[in-house]
């Protein structure tokens, strides 16, 4: 038999949650994004990525050795991160620029920053 | 008749690798666990050494980089160990390591300048050559805790990274 303060308590919880906004606020096509690169085996994953201005990336390190994700020419770094950290920044211009982990200069990847 | 310095370093891995497949025969979990911290130990005392002794920058750095990569390693098989509620165990392998390393460690504290530079550079390659085939070929197919062999994988692709960047400074060195 089904209670009816249990049918009524889940009914009154979905409709509660039909009516919150989307968890991240900034879900429209336009919106500022959130941009997860993958450190996994010695590699940034992707290796080449496009955003718009605006968005964030975020790097995530799944390695056991400690990384970073510095601009080549070094204008701005994360700071290091260890295993299961993340670190996040967001371009300040439009462009196309290099980065690497500091410690280990033979990760490279690439972001495109469209305005 | 004299050999090229590539052919003697492969001949001494083949010997390393040979000689301690033979020590670590049966090992278990806890004793490959055990094994491996003392290796990161070990690739830790000598990367201190390189610091008190090398003017390279290359050198300094490579150091450097052993010192926090290894150290971030055992962080790692630590958090493990207390996850699985055990403990490394200590064995033959483990004493032998240890030994061999006493041997080295007092080798390159005995050099200077350049010499010290070009000997620590080569003992990197030849011990990561030869610790990286023994996890690659002997201990992770034979570990039998999941979590230890995924944790060891992740080690060795560490450790391989070590091995080109170490390879390459043995080369900028010559």
């Amino acid at each position: 038999m089904i209670n009816k303060n249990v049918v009524v308590a889940v009914l009154l919880t979905s409709m509660a949650a039909c009516s919150l906004p989307p968890s991240n606020a900034q879900s429209g096509a336009d919106a500022p994004r959130t941009h997860i690169v993958e450190i996994r085996s010695f590699a940034f994953s992707p290796a080449r990525l496009t955003i718009k201005l605006g968005d964030t990336i975020q790097w995530k390190n799944d390695d056991l050795a400690p990384h970073t994700a510095t601009a080549n020419g070094g204008s701005w770094s994360t700071e290091t991160l260890k295993n299961e950290e993340t670190g996040q920044y967001v371009p300040k211009a439009a462009g196309s620029f290099a980065y690497h982990c500091k410690f280990h200069p033979a990760m490279i990847a690439f972001i495109v920053v469209e305005p | 008749m004299k050999f090229p310095r590539t052919v003697l370093f492969a001949a001494i891995s083949i010997v390393a690798t040979a000689s301690v497949a033979r020590a670590q025969a049966g090992m278990n979990d806890l004793e490959i666990a055990h094994a491996a911290y003392t290796a990161d130990l070990i690739d830790i005392e000598y990367a201190k050494i390189a610091l008190s002794k090398t003017k390279s920058a290359e050198v300094k750095t490579f150091a450097e980089l052993m010192i926090r990569d290894h150290a971030a390693v055992n962080e790692g098989a630590g958090k493990l160990l207390k996850k699985l509620n055990v403990e490394a165990k200590d064995n033959d392998f483990s004493k032998s390591l240890r030994a061999g390393a006493d041997k080295k460690e007092a080798e390159l504290k005995a050099l200077n300048g350049e010499a010290f530079d070009r000997a620590y550079a080569a003992n990197e390659l030849a011990y990561h050559q030869t610790v990286n085939k023994v996890v690659g070929e002997i201990w992770l197919p034979a570990v039998q805790n999941a979590e230890l062999k995924t944790f060891l994988d992740q080690a060795l692709t560490t450790f391989k990274a070590h091995e080109a960047h170490a390879g390459h400074m043995v080369t900028t060195l010559k």
